[in-house]
């Protein structure tokens, strides 16, 4: 097996796990603001992003 | 009298609210997305990518894309959540940045859709071609075969110019399983591509050379898919029509690039391991085919069902992401149109069709001229390209709300990560829309000479002629649904002259259930898909005059709403309302028409199929007295409820209900006293009203309605039969509707979980 396959499955692979990962991250966070009912950017970074929320 | 103040909190008590109709779910927006972005990217990008960057960039090509569109989804899924209105990028830019940005992303906004919609045009042209020439039905070849290809696609997007000009567009619930089934289908090669390669692992050695052309080929290939990964954009059109947008908005755009992303990566391995014994590498193979190569490789796949199979799945994919996209794009011109950016011209509506047509006209001009003249690879690239553009300044948008609005917008989500996702995009796209000039250097001419253009359109017309209509982006508010009262009535009302007789009506049911019954009158406004729901309230004239008819009957004494509700499909619009409003019973008129391939018509048959609430159907009932009462009985579901709207609707003092049952000769009758016996007493009347009347007959239509004609009011459940069988195989209770010639009322009872179901699906 050459070094571009290699390569090419490690990328590929990576790429297709940051595509779930971001998605489920994105779903979180949707969920979250939510429950929270949606509020200003100031709100939310306060309660969620920042981690002072559930 | 009434003084001054007094009149005017009346008036402002009974205030007619409007809003949207959202029936859009999260399922439906995602697979809108999905739909646009099947259309044509991977069928198209399959071969061409393969030629360029060989057997493994195509797969990294899809892979990477995938990273980078999703990034561009995150910052549609933050700006759509925090304004979720229809308008898509052209709303985000007006507020970032301004009018002049606002114009050049609606303009771009417009190509960019319009110039996919060629690619769609050409997809299913090469494809259903190519498909009846290896069938032996054209026999064409060289010039003479592009000249049919071209044909096919001027063809094509004619006939969908044509769609959108006469209003007509597919309903969420169609293209919602036409997506599905689309998609369904591309797994399912993924998946025979997986299958075949575990019985023959051999197959995996048309991955080497793995890079033949090297890595630089990647960005070329990244930037002519880019086309396949541009659905986020319909998506944010959606935003008056969605379900809880802030929260349904986002998760749809970023599931569809999920979605397409495992799609693309799993059917671009199937093309690869599925062609054997070819004399060639397999990637040469299929990138000698160009478009069609994806195609070519499937057949080899599947030698026996995989052109047919291919062939079908292009035909809808092309042609609902075509539709799509020419009416996406006419809107955007519209806007443009509406806002005085363009002449005027482009937001004339068409006086009865109430479509755009002018800004419709130019659209099929530019759709149809990019499919004649431009090659396949060209035009694909210039699509790419102007999406490429476009979603850069998305990114540069959400970044800009982001630093100047952090107090003044209300968020439904914000990305993760911020600013990374932006700025990678706006890094990445600017560099692959660099690359494209190595596929296509036409599309660097088209593209950049439309954006030019654009700058110098605004500069000298746009900027001096624009409406200010900052005042209409503010217009975010949805219109809050009141408590749940005890009974709640929802009467659907469609024209002043039929308003007061529902409203007696109405009268006579509020009457039955008491003075903590609440009264919601609605009237739909239908607006073509072409036409922004936001310009609704030209068409509402008729509604508002038929909804003070019936409030000046109710609301004196009971608890009165009026909401005049903007919608795409008026049955679809008043489902969803007497959904929502948690309504108990919907009251609605019926002319006694119907069009050709509907029972009752094409509103009130699917209200009557999936309401999931009790329904009346009241034709021709203006007589104040109902002295006798017919009701046709099979002892359906719907009978009790038949019985109990009977009991509302007779004159109490004198009046008499006949439950009559007509049996076919040699059948048993059905025992309607004993069915009295047993609803009678629930009911607020004497049993004493109450007959029962039988007959024998061979022709039971025709029987009852001979006995119909003794009585002022016949009720009739409305038939459980599904309303495929109904156009098809015709029912009694539908057609004794349309042929009775005394007033009548049609009952259906709620079933919820069927009635849910249906809706669903």
């Amino acid at each position: 097996m050459d070094l571009d396959i290699i390569i090419g499955i490690i990328l590929t692979v990576m790429a297709l796990g940051a595509v779930v990962i971001l998605t489920l991250w994105s779903r979180r966070i949707i969920e979250r603001i939510h429950a929270r009912s949606p509020g200003s950017l100031r709100e939310i970074q306060k309660d969620i992003i920042n981690g002072n929320g559930a | 009298m009434a003084t001054g103040p007094e009149k005017e909190s009346k008036t402002e008590h009974h205030k007619i609210s409007t809003e949207f109709s959202r029936n859009l779910t999260l399922l439906q927006i995602t697979m809108m997305g999905v739909g646009m972005m099947i259309g044509a990217g991977v069928f198209l990008g399959v071969g061409n990518a393969v030629k360029v960057a060989g057997p493994g960039g195509v797969i990294l090509t899809f892979a990477l894309n995938a990273v980078i569109a999703l990034f561009t989804a995150m910052s549609y899924a933050e700006l759509s959540s925090a304004i979720p209105k229809a308008g898509g990028a052209y709303n985000f830019a007006r507020i970032a940045f301004g009018r002049g940005t606002s114009f050049m992303a609606g303009w771009m906004e417009w190509f960019a859709s319009s110039v996919a919609g060629s690619l769609y045009a050409v997809t299913f042209a090469l494809y259903t071609v190519h498909y009846l020439t290896q069938l032996g039905i054209i026999q064409a070849s060289g010039f003479q075969l592009i000249l049919v290809e071209k044909g096919a696609a001027i063809l094509i997007a004619g006939f969908f110019v044509y769609i959108n000009y006469r209003g007509a567009s597919e309903t969420g619930t169609m293209g919602t399983i036409f997506t599905l089934g689309q998609t369904v289908t591309l797994a399912f090669i993924a998946l025979v591509g997986i299958a075949t390669t575990i019985a023959d692992p051999a197959r995996l050695a048309n991955f080497q050379p793995f890079l033949p052309n090297g890595w630089d080929k990647l960005l070329i290939t990244m930037g002519f898919t880019y086309v396949a990964f541009e659905g986020f954009e319909v998506i944010a059109q959606a935003g008056d029509e969605a379900i809880d947008p802030r929260r349904n908005l986002p998760k749809a755009m970023i599931y569809s690039i999920l979605i397409v992303v495992f799609t693309y990566v799993g059917v671009a391995f199937a093309a690869i391991v599925g062609v054997k014994d070819v004399g060639q590498p397999a990637w040469i193979w299929i990138g000698s085919y160009g478009g069609k190569g994806f195609g070519e490789a499937i057949s080899q796949l599947m030698p026996s069902y995989g052109s047919i199979l291919v062939t079908i799945t292009v035909i809808f994919a092309s042609t609902s992401a075509l539709n799509a996209t020419i009416y996406s794009a006419t809107r955007a011109s519209y806007a443009l149109g509406r806002d005085r950016m363009l002449p005027k011209a482009f937001s004339r509506l068409h006086p009865k069709r109430r479509t755009p047509y002018m800004a419709l006209l130019f659209t099929g001009g530019i759709v149809i001229s990019v499919a004649t003249f431009l090659p396949t690879i060209d035009v694909a690239s210039s699509a790419s390209m102007m999406f490429l553009f476009l979603f850069f300044l998305v990114n540069l948008c959400v970044i800009r709300v982001r630093r100047q609005m952090v107090d003044e917008m209300t968020y439904g989500f914000v990305m993760p990560l911020f600013p990374l996702p932006p700025i990678a995009a706006i890094l990445i796209q600017a560099t692959l829309a660099v690359w494209l000039i190595h596929m296509s250097p036409i599309a660097w001419v088209v593209g950049p000479t439309w954006v030019l253009s654009g700058i110098v359109i605004y500069r000298f017309y746009s900027k001096q002629r624009a409406r200010r209509t900052e005042d209409e982006i503010v217009v975010l508010k949805e219109q809050p649904i009141p408590s749940k009262g005890e009974y709640r009535i929802l009467v659907s009302l469609a024209n002043p002259a039929n308003a007061v007789p529902l409203a007696m009506n109405c009268y006579k049911f509020c009457q039955a259930k008491g003075d903590s019954t609440e009264i919601e009158v609605i009237n739909m406004v239908p607006i073509p898909p072409q036409v922004p729901l936001s310009e609704a309230s030209k068409y509402s004239h008729a509604g508002e005059e038929a909804i003070i008819e019936a409030m000046l009957y109710l609301a004196p004494r009971y608890k009165f709403g009026s909401t005049m509700r903007y919608c795409r499909n008026i049955a679809r619009g008043i489902i969803s309302a007497a959904a929502q409003r948690k309504a108990d019973l919907l009251i609605m008129g019926w002319q006694g028409y119907r069009r050709k391939g509907f029972s009752l018509g094409s509103t009130v048959d699917p209200v009557l199929e999936r309401a999931t609430c009790n329904v009346a159907v009241f034709k021709d009932c203006k007589q104040q007295k109902n002295m006798n009462i017919l009701i046709p009985f099979a002892g359906g579901p719907n009978a009790a409820f038949a019985l109990e709207t009977a009991s509302i609707m007779v004159e109490q003092d004198g009046g008499r209900i006949v439950v009559f049952h007509v049996a076919s000769p040699g059948k048993p009758t059905q025992d309607t006293d004993v069915f009295l016996d047993k609803i009678a007493p629930q009911l607020k009347v004497p049993r004493s009203l109450f007959e029962s009347k039988y007959a024998i007959s061979h022709e039971r239509l025709k029987t009852i309605l001979e006995e119909a004609k003794s009585y002022d009011l016949v009720i009739i459940g409305a038939t459980r039969d599904p309303i495929f069988r109904q156009r098809v195989m015709g029912s009694l209770p539908e057609i004794l509707a349309r042929h009775c010639e005394k007033p009548l009322v049609m009952v259906k009872a709620k079933h919820t979980i069927r009635s849910f179901i249906k809706r669903w699906i």
